[in-house]
């Protein structure tokens, strides 16, 4: 048995620094991934240091990744986190963004656990908007399916203090973490499991 | 698989350009449930727990099984038969014929059926208008209240009566009308006594081919009744003593022998329940040490029947 987890959120919200310190925080020293590009696949094994320096975020169109972990003694003993590709808030997609977001509905409809990644620091109306709404159909999804799903707001290292989380029109509580930090980590393990 | 089958159905408008990120996730959100899923289990769980209603629940399997076939055949490119779904429910007061309505309309949202599977319930009062015009326009209103889920008309016969002048035969006409205009997008289910519907049925022959499911929902007996009474005590936390029991099954036999068809059945065994809670807790009130068993139990004395 496998229990699968989709990471999704906007773009730079974490979601491939999420998926990967989280794996290791679950004590993976290595990560055995399959990725999602626009034109392939491509698979292998990788540590959670290389992965960070290769993966994570430092342009546009990043591709979309599972990365699958053993847990010996755990059930389900095996782990698959997908880190999907980033919800983009426009009204006309491109044909490679439409066959991103075909690829991130159908990691939705398959999965166990819905993590949807926000970043608190974002300031732009319109995109807080997009977030509620994305939250919002997420939630009622996963009320349906009976799917696990959780609301993470990254990024509190870069908030002064945690009076200063944003009071977004949300479905329910807001997981505080530091993707970075992993602060919050500790609780969202009991959240989730 | 089925699944997949459903989610390529729409990944296939986003390859065409009409869904956008957020109006795709809206989309999935409203995608009827998986078959086996959550809401068609719960709804069928509940189905199960009625008391007696033995060949009611065999006609919603059945129904539920040539469903699940037709979308098997349309899958393998048979042609599948499209069913009508519109019933009429034929029983006593309080037999249950809402209840099973609200869970037909969750069976049918988990079978991909019906969009919302929600029951607007109406009477001749919510149809029938005092003027002309006005029924035609309060009906057509129910009509789309209930659109993606079931319209259910009680003691529908009554929109018979009256003869040719009344305003029930234009609500009629637009239901019907409705049915064929929004076909497959919602469901009529008419309900009433036994012997009156089936008198409104004979006098309105064009509405008999309409109604291919017509279901009996006999009274129920002594037994039955008494396990009803039981139920729903114990989902309120409660339970009858032996000797409120015993009298409450003597009242109930005895009503049942004399007031038929004017006897209310599980409605009625609601009524007496929710008094005697209320009695219980009279008499507690006055009392103090109450124990746990003082709170859940009901006494005979609480029991809210009149012996003659
Ligand atoms: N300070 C801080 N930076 C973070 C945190 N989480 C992610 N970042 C940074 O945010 C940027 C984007 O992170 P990614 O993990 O690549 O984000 P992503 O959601 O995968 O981005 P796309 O794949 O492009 O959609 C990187 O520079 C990360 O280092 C956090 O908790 N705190
Ligand atoms: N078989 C049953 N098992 C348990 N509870 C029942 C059963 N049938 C009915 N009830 C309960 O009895 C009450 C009355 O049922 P319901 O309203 O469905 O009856 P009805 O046939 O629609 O009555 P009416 O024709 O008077 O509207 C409800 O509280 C319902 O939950
Ligand atoms: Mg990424
Ligand atoms: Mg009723």
């Amino acid at each position: 048995m496998t229990r699968k987890i989709a990471v999704v959120g906007a773009p730079a919200s974490g979601k491939t620094l999420f998926s990967i310190n989280w794996c290791e925080y679950l004590g993976a020293t290595r990560l055995y991934y399959y990725e999602l590009n626009g034109t392939g696949r491509r698979k292998g094994t990788i540590t959670p240091s290389e992965a960070r320096k290769r993966m994570v975020s430092k342009g546009r169109s990043q591709p979309a990744r599972t990365f699958i972990i053993n847990q010996p003694g755990q059930s389900p003993s095996r782990l698959a986190i997908t880190d999907t590709f980033s919800l983009l808030h426009k009204t006309i997609l491109n044909a490679k963004e439409r066959m991103q977001l075909s690829f991130t509905l159908k990691t939705l409809a398959t999965t166990d656990i819905i993590l949807n990644l926000v970043d608190l620091t974002c300031s732009d109306p319109h995109q807080v908007e997009f977030i509620a709404a994305v939250d919002r159909h997420l939630s009622e999804f996963s009320t349906r399916r009976a799917v696990h799903y959780r609301l993470l707001g990254n990024k509190i290292d870069l908030l002064k203090n945690r009076s200063k989380i944003p009071g977004w029109p949300v479905s329910g509580p807001l997981i505080p973490i530091s993707v970075k930090t992993r602060a919050g980590f500790e609780l969202l393990r009991e959240k989730i499991f | 698989m089925v699944e997949t089958q459903r989610i390529n159905r729409f990944t296939k408008r986003i390859n065409r350009g009409e869904l956008n990120t957020i109006a795709a996730l809206k989309a999935l959100s409203e995608l009827p449930d998986s078959p086996g899923g959550p809401v068609l289990r719960s709804a069928l769980y509940e189905l199960n727990r009625l008391v007696g209603l033995d060949q009611v629940k065999e006609v919603v399997l059945e129904i539920k099984a040539y469903l699940e076939i037709q979308q098997k055949r349309a899958a393998c490119g048979l042609r599948s038969s499209p069913q009508m779904l519109h019933m009429i429910f034929k029983g006593n007061p309080g037999t249950g014929k809402t209840t099973v309505a609200r869970l037909l309309g969750q069976i049918f949202k988990g079978l991909g059926v019906l969009p919302r599977g929600h029951l607007v319930e109406v009477e001749r009062a919510d149809l029938v208008g005092e003027y002309i015009g006005q029924t035609a326009q309060k009906t057509r209103e129910k009509l789309k209240d209930s659109r993606g889920g079931i319209l259910f008309v009680d003691e529908a016969y009554s929109l018979g009566r009256g003869g040719e002048k009344d305003f029930g035969k234009e609500a009629i006409d637009v239901l019907v009308k409705g049915m064929e205009d929004w076909r497959s997008e919602f469901i009529l289910v008419l309900a009433g006594y036994r012997l009156q519907m089936s008198q409104f049925v004979a006098l309105n022959p064009g509405l008999s081919s309409r109604f291919p499911l017509q279901i009996d929902f006999p009274d129920y007996t002594v037994h039955e009744l008494l396990a009803i009474a039981d139920m729903m005590a114990t989902e309120r936390h409660y339970q009858w003593s032996p000797a409120a029991r015993l009298r409450l099954e003597r009242y109930l036999a005895n009503k049942l022998l004399y007031q038929r068809p004017h006897f209310s059945n599980a409605r009625l065994v609601r009524n007496i329940l929710e008094k005697s809670l209320r009695r219980q807790a009279l008499r507690l009130s006055r009392r103090e040490n109450l124990s746990r068993e003082d709170l859940v139990l009901i006494d005979r004395a609480d029991l809210a029947v009149e012996d003659r």
